[in-house]
């Protein structure tokens, strides 16, 4: 396996920072250049499906207010949602809507 | 829980498809429950090589995405029609499949309209339970794109094929950097497509050194293969054949890593 600290390093994985306002809409590929900490917990809870504040701090082993500004960070960013279930609200990735792609409609309406 | 193994190569033509097929029903041979779902939208076809033809399902991974029924309606238990080269072939475990839509126009409203990616995540774990999985096999597009990146990240092992070819080379680099960045815990390569004049040992060496990952297996291309032209299952047709040896290897390899 290579060097995951090398990765992080390549400006290529920069991700922008977004202007504060409405979270924009994420998709699989901007998960691919979130840092490492945010990442592996995306990938852990994509894995998941989703997990409750509880799950996410056993899983992290870190203070629960860490968890919480890690999840809220997610949020803010467009990446999670919270679910409120029955008993506790749950985090769950928010993975958008893939875009469709940009054709002349009426190339496609030919298609249908 | 089922195991989910993503099956990718960063070009097109590699085998994935009839790789796919072929181990997942290795893997059910050995009394497995199996699922494939075909999550290549784009240009679908893994239901060929099991001999499914549109007019044979009702409902396809498209219907699933529409919201027009429910995941376990999509799946085909491919089992009972499953062929040798003289008749039908009795294996011991299930094998169900998820095909995608060869109908233009399904195809085109994907790409138009686009699609939720978290519903195929739950798509996948939904087909797991009710099927009961033992594994779950994706077949994908080549190169990276939504619903490739959705496999790679929920897999529990990931099988990259490539050719011995310097353009399939540095595409694999790619796809290995990105499986990292998704924390696949298990990678396995594998070369397909061997002209017969390479060693063996010297091919897997070289691509071992190049990325520092198992190659789980090694195919040679030959001519078996290119007469049955995605008609069917290659080792259960010639389950003699090296190439179908290799197939069980490789299943064997997969079912160990749990
Ligand atoms: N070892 C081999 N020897 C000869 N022919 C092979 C071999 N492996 C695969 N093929 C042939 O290569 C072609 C492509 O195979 P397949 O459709 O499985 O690839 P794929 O990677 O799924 O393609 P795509 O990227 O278009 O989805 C088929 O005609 C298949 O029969
Ligand atoms: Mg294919």
């Amino acid at each position: 396996m290579a060097d995951q600290s090398n990765m992080d390093d390549q400006n290529e994985w920069q991700l922008a920072r977004h202007p504060s306002g409405k979270p924009p809409t994420r998709t699989m590929a901007d998960l691919l250049f979130l840092p490492e900490t945010e990442r592996s917990l995306m990938n852990w809870l994509l894995r998941q499906q989703s997990a409750t504040l509880a799950e996410v701090v056993a899983h992290l082993n870190q203070p629960e207010a860490m968890a919480r500004n890690l999840l809220q960070e997610l949020i803010d960013q467009g990446f999670m949602q919270v679910v409120e279930s029955a008993d506790e609200p749950e985090y769950r990735p928010k993975m958008a809507i893939r875009k469709g792609r940009k054709v002349p409609t009426n190339l496609w309406d030919a298609l249908e | 829980m089922a195991q989910i193994i993503s099956i990718h190569s960063f070009r097109g033509g590699t085998g994935k498809s009839n790789l796919t097929a072929n181990i997942a029903v290795a893997v059910a041979s050995q009394g497995k429950r199996v699922g494939i779902v075909d999550t290549d939208i784009q240009s679908p076809g893994i239901h060929v090589i099991f001999g499914l033809d549109e007019d044979s399902f009702t409902h396809s991974l498209n219907d699933y995405l529409w919201g027009r029924c429910a995941i376990e309606e999509t799946a085909y238990n491919l089992t009972p029609g499953l062929q040798t080269a003289d008749g039908l072939a009795n294996i011991s475990g299930q094998v169900f499949l998820v095909p995608s839509s060869l109908k233009a126009g399904e195809i085109a409203k994907v790409l138009r309209e686009g699609f939720d990616v978290g519903l195929l995540n739950d798509g996948f774990q939904e087909l797991a339970e009710q099927l009961n999985l033992d594994y779950l096999f994706i077949d994908t597009h080549p190169g990276l794109n939504e619903e490739t990146l959705l496999s790679i990240a929920i897999s529990d092992g990931m099988v990259i094929i490539l050719r011995p070819d310097r353009q399939d080379f540095l595409g694999t680099a790619v796809t290995l950097e990105v499986a990292q960045r998704l924390d696949v815990p298990e990678i396995m390569l594998l070369v397909n497509k061997v002209p017969q004049a390479f060693k063996r040992e010297s091919v897997i060496e070289q691509v071992q050194a190049r990325y520092g990952v198992t190659v789980g297996g090694l195919f040679q291309e030959n001519e078996e293969m290119l007469q049955l032209a995605s008609s069917g299952i290659f080792w259960l047709h010639y389950p003699e054949h090296p190439f179908s040896q290799e197939v069980h290897a490789v299943a064997r390899q997969l079912m160990a890593e749990q």
